[in-house]
């Protein structure tokens, strides 16, 4: 019974990320004045995206090929532990370093991917996702065990339990800013990365997955944006829990897809509002990151 | 009888195999495959000795060799049986490994290096399972010896001399440093046999003594920075196969001595024990790792990776000796698991790494990944064990270097309850931080080595030239391999050999630690709570996914691939194009340099034209500071000072035979006159 | 016995004196016999058949044996002699006056009474033989004469032992006259092969084998 919920609840995760993306893209949109992309657009794309061929360099060998599936497939997975209404601890693998390293799997094979094609641009983004991940993993260890700390717990689902029964405290408004610009980082957004464009001065995502069309560039255009889902639920429901108790789970669904929208249009303002940073400005960045979370934990 | 029948046998084996070129000297082929099959046979004994002493209990084999030595007792217990397995296993690898490998020295003293090889392997069995005192040093000693003349085997490559002399001269140091402990251990015990030394009582100076001697020698062979200094040159010089027993298990007999001090010798100690030992790992591991992402000789790189995991094991033992001080048996347990699980697991992808890097300089004959590329295409089944071995490394779930690690984040998250409030939780975030940075930079380091050698276009000839190296190297690493999956998806079975192993120990409580895993899971209970953790079901939900991938991939039809050249602005490719390893880490470089202290030295030649076609080369260095402000202050002191002391040397006979006279006169007086 | 003590040391203080190799070996050859009597009145006096064995192998070895080889060498280093311009370190007068100082240091610091010995008087001398000896290896620079200067030390401490213990064992004995034989049988060879190869056998030429 709680697999089949699971797997419907991971569908949902997984059929709504593209939608998630296409609120952000139209926040971004309006906010700069013009009318925007609609909402569904994203899955218009992927379903274009789908049916289309591929160019394939021979230069290439089967890691460019079984990149994109296996960052398919490590998202898919993160999604089915991310906690969101229901959380699965029966399952007993939803732990926070599983969450983390299966993204760095996705990582690594689609970086190696970026070598495979032996262009510049490949590289140069290969080595840059490389560099932010560095970057990024410690305060993103630091901002999630300010509430594994408090829940005793490095499991996601005792995580997000203990979560939901807090209150609002300085602290947790610390850690929230600290994981929002992590998510910022992770999801390759303005100001650390520019998602729109494919220039190697301002992509490191998009470099690195330059060399990909047709089918594998859909596989992972949803994978990113499943990932940015699965940042987002995280951040909302380890940081800004508060929900409204003694209701029924659909209610408590809508409410967290609300939450999850504001969050979403939150992105697109701080997109619209500043500009992308030096690479080299970007451990500061991150260090700031760490640095509220070290006094979330210490104003605990 | 039957452990001391196998234990004699494997013994026996490996000095059979140590003789046995004398016999065969004229066919190098048959040296090749007597010496090594025999090394093959040793360690296949070996892995069933230990596996019969885990399964029915500790064993005792006594030799009596007369004065001054006296009774030399082999003791294989849980905790020597472990390492036992780890070597057997590594072993068989290196030496299947070696009958391939070996046709590149068959004009090289073939003869000379397989019969080091056996006595290395001999000297190793010997120094786990010896439980005398005077035998031990002298096994030890034996162990050093003999790896440092396979370190200097191939003495006519510029370098290696230098580097064996490094390795031995710091290595004598650990040697000095662990005689010092263990005989102030034997004169307080009043015994030289390991099961009775923990039975003397040392007052708390002289235990702080004894600690810190230990830490320091057996830190020396392990690898700790700041001791780590002769790792990255002498792991390089070595032939591969001895380089992946050499970082495989040599490395790891410093730590086996280091659990016997620090777990039966000497107990439960004060706190800073465990937090001196935990810092010195977090540096350890963090410097490690960015040391070796700036380097570009594939066994360099992967001689500072073991410094870097040396630190991950020894962060495990470290939290494990805190929990032990502060009466935590359950969580010392825990910590504990977790680094020697770690030393396993090291054990087997560092060595699968090497082997592959080996495989890699057989077929192209250069370590330097500048000069590489495109090697998954034309060495595909090396590519595939390489990228095991990488993705191991880098704690990519489902593979055995995950779990351990996920068990040394989960002993550093308990690490609050040793070291209490604000302070242990700060300590232990900064740890776990640590520990994330040096698996996201280990993963960095090995997504360049991976990519710059295996994939896209070669960068030179040697690399285009490349063929599939033979046989019983693939099979090799391939073992290898398999265990780094199976290690990673099933760790049950290693975990509930680690209760056994811990739970004879005081202060540590292994029994009921791992008692709740199903199948398909592991799980521990700690104090107050405990951790989960599924590696199965990780894989079926990957699984899952890429079937989910697949099937929307081919939803509209199976898709028509064209080819088509990777765009490069117009030109046609080439190799110069492609992204150098170098370059891949220069962020990296970029953004540490106030710790690296990089140095590019940028050398343009324009003699052909000064306006076009100026060929720039450019280095990079990196300052080791340990080196720098360490060694180099002290070897230079000794230089002035022996500089000095020339002066006495003038040369002359007449003034050697003066200063004799003037002594004899001196003693004549003194004698007289008091 | 007395007397031979002294004439002991007037050959050593003799032996500072002489440039020309063929009389020095002639010294040291006198002072050899005279170190072999005294071994033989010590036999006499204490009546034990090893102490005259030991007597009779001095007088082979140190009478016979060694000067036979300095002998042997001689005719290969016609021509030399210690030079007194250029290679001599100190001059006659200058040995001479350090061998006294080391007579006077010897009787000076040892106390010629030990109650219960018979040649007591014997220690301060063999002493100073040990010291007169080093000063002319030290003050020495040709191959043959720190050879000389060797065998006086050797005799010194000969005459010590001797005189202490009215007689070492003769295993010791054999030991002691074994070493100096070979000892000097090297030394012989190497001032050989010195002349061949370097034209002469001063020994300050090996200054310029220093690194």
């Amino acid at each position: 019974m709680s697999i089949a919920l699971l797997a419907v609840q991971t569908i949902i995760i997984i059929l709504l990320a593209p939608f998630i993306q296409g609120v952000i893209k139209n926040t971004k949109g309006r906010l700069q004045s013009r009318r925007g992309p609609r909402y569904l657009q994203p899955y218009y794309d992927f379903l274009k995206l789908l049916r289309k061929d591929s160019v394939i360099s021979p230069t290439v060998s089967w890691i460019f090929h079984f990149a994109p599936y296996i960052y398919f497939a490590t998202a898919i997975a993160a999604a089915a532990l991310v906690p969101t209404v229901f959380t699965f601890s029966g399952l007993k693998f939803d732990n926070l370093f599983v969450l983390v390293y299966l993204f760095a799997l996705g990582r690594f094979f689609l970086a190696a991917a970026s070598l495979d094609a032996g262009s510049s641009f490949g590289g140069m983004g290969g080595s840059r996702e490389m560099f932010i991940s560095v970057l990024v993993e410690p305060p993103l260890m630091l901002a999630l065990f300010t509430v594994a700390f408090r829940a005793n717990s490095t499991n996601l689902s005792v995580m997000a339990t203990t979560a939901a029964a807090s209150t609002v405290s300085f602290s947790a408004v610390l850690a929230a800013v600290a994981f929002l610009i992590i998510t910022i980082a992770e999801t390759g957004r303005i100001p650390v990365d520019n998602p729109d464009t494919h220039l190697e001065l301002t992509m490191i995502h998009e470099g690195m997955v330059l060399e990909y069309s047709g089918r594998p560039v859909g596989l992972i255009f949803w994978a990113s944006t499943i990932k940015q889902a699965v940042f987002i639920l995280l951040l909302v429901n380890l940081f800004v829990p508060w929900n409204i108790t003694g209701i029924a789970p659909v209610l408590t669904a809508l409410w967290m897809l609300l939450k999850v929208l504001i969050v979403a249009v939150l992105l697109a303002c701080i997109e619209t509002s500043t500009n992308k940073m030096r690479l080299f400005r970007v451990p500061g960045l991150m260090a700031a990151a760490g640095v509220f979370s070290l006094l979330a934990l210490i104003a605990q | 009888m039957l452990i001391e029948q196998l234990y004699l046998v494997s013994l026996g084996l490996f000095i059979l195999g140590s003789c046995s070129p004398m016999f065969t000297k004229g066919s190098a082929k048959a040296t090749n495959y007597l010496a090594h099959g025999l090394a093959t046979l040793g360690c296949v004994v070996t892995i069933v000795l230990a596996i019969s002493v885990l399964l029915t209990g500790n064993h005792t084999v006594a030799f009596s060799l007369g004065a001054p030595i006296g009774l030399i007792k082999a003791r294989i217990d849980y905790l020597a049986a472990y390492f036992l397995l780890a070597f057997g296993i590594v072993g068989v690898a290196a030496s299947v490994y070696a009958i391939g490998y070996s046709r590149e020295y068959y004009i090289h003293r073939l003869a000379l290096m397989a019969a080091l090889y056996n006595a290395f392997l001999l000297s190793i069995a010997l120094v786990l399972t010896i439980s005398q005192v005077l035998a031990f040093v002298i096994v030890w000693e034996l162990m050093t010896v003999v790896s440092f003349c396979l370190v200097n085997h191939e003495y006519e490559k510029t370098g290696n001399t230098s580097a064996a002399y490094l390795y031995i001269l710091m290595t004598h140091i650990g040697t000095a440093f662990i005689g010092i402990a263990f005989l102030l251990l034997a004169t307080a015990a009043n015994t030289l046999d390991f099961e009775l030394l923990k039975t003397g009582a040392l007052t708390g100076m002289l235990r702080n003594v004894v600690f810190l001697c230990a830490l320091i020698g057996f830190g020396t062979k392990a690898g700790v920075i700041p001791l780590h200094i002769w790792l990255p040159e002498a792991h390089p010089a070595a032939p591969s196969h001895v380089s992946a027993m050499m970082s495989g298990i040599m490395i790891k007999t410093a730590i086996y001595g280091m659990s016997r001090f620090f777990l039966e010798f000497l107990g439960a100690g004060p706190e800073w024990w465990g937090q001196l030992v935990l810092i010195l790992a977090i540096i350890s591991s963090v410097f490690g790792v960015l040391y070796a992402l700036m380097e570009h000789d594939l066994k360099r790189l992967l001689a500072y990776h073991s410094v870097e995991n040396i630190g991950i094991i020894l962060l495990g033992v470290g939290a494990g000796m805190v929990f032990m001080s502060k009466g935590l048996p359950v969580l010392a347990a825990l910590a504990w698991a977790a680094g020697l699980y770690h030393v396993f697991n090291h054990a087997v992808f560092k060595s699968l790494l090497f082997l592959g890097s080996g495989a890699v300089l057989y077929a192209t004959h250069t370590k330097d990944i500048e000069h590489l590329g495109g090697l998954i295409k034309k060495m595909p089944y090396t590519a595939l064990f390489f990228l095991i071995g990488a993705a191991a490394i880098s704690a990519l779930p489902p593979l055995n270097g995950f779990v351990s690690e996920w068990l040394t984040f989960q002993a550093l998250f308990f690490l609050p309850q040793a070291v209490g409030g604000l302070v242990g939780k700060l300590w232990s975030v900064i740890l776990i931080a640590l520990l994330g940075l040096t698996g996201a930079l280990a993963g960095a380091c090995f997504v360049k080595a991976f990519g710059v050698t295996f994939l896209a276009k070669p960068r030179s000839k040697k690399a285009e030239q490349a063929t599939e190296v033979p046989g019983t190297m693939l099979v090799a690493m391939g073992f290898l391999s398999l265990v780094c999956v199976a290690a990673g998806v099933w760790p049950q079975w290693m975990l509930a050999i680690l209760q056994k192993v811990l739970s004879s120990y005081a202060g540590i409580a292994a029994a009921s630690l791992f008692q709740n895993s199903d199948w398909y899971a592991i799980a521990f209970q700690a104090q107050q709570a405990g951790g989960v953790l599924a590696m199965p079901v990780v894989v079926i939900m990957v699984i899952i996914g890429f079937g989910v991938a697949v099937v929307f991939a081919r939803l509209a039809g199976s898709p028509k691939k064209d080819a088509g050249e990777t765009w490069t602005c117009g030109i046609i490719p080439n190799a110069r194009m492609e992204y150098t390893a170098t370059g891949f880490a220069e962020p990296i470089r970029r953004a540490f340099g106030r710790v690296l202290n990089p140095v590019d030295v940028v050398i343009a030649d324009k003699s052909r034209n000064p306006y076009h076609g100026v060929k720039i080369t450019i280095h990079v260095h990196i300052t080791h500071y340990i080196s720098e402000l360490m060694y180099r202050p002290v070897s230079n002191g000794l230089y002035t000072f022996a500089n000095y002391l020339r002066k006495i040397q003038a040369g002359s006979l007449q003034l050697y035979i003066g200063y004799i006279m003037a002594v004899t006169v001196i003693v004549l007086i003194i004698g007289t006159r008091w | 016995m007395e007397l031979l003590t002294i004439l002991l040391l007037v050959a050593a203080i003799l032996q500072t004196r002489v440039s020309n190799l063929r009389l020095a070996i002639n010294i040291i050859l006198v002072q050899s016999v005279f170190v072999a009597l005294a071994c033989a009145i010590i036999g006499f006096q204490t009546n034990e058949t090893h102490i005259y064995i030991a007597a009779l192998l001095t007088a082979i070895i140190k009478v016979g044996l060694i000067p036979y080889a300095l002998y042997r060498v001689l005719p290969y280093l016609h021509e030399e002699r210690e030079k007194r311009a250029r290679r001599e370190i100190v001059s006659a007068n200058l040995s001479t006056f350090m061998a006294l100082l080391a007579i006077i240091l010897a009787y000076g610091m040892l106390s010629p009474k030990f109650p219960g010995v018979a040649v007591a008087y014997a220690l301060p001398a063999s002493i100073s033989l040990v010291l007169i000896g080093l000063v002319f290896i030290m003050t020495r620079s040709q191959a043959v004469m720190q050879i000389i200067g060797l065998i006086t030390m050797e005799n010194g401490l000969y005459l010590l032992g001797l005189s202490m213990t009215q007689g070492l064992p003769l295993i010791i004995e054999m030991g002691i006259f074994f070493d100096v034989l070979v000892a000097v049988v090297v030394l012989v060879i190497l001032t050989y092969r010195l002349k061949l190869s370097f034209m002469s056998t001063d020994t300050s030429l090996l200054k310029k084998l220093k690194g």
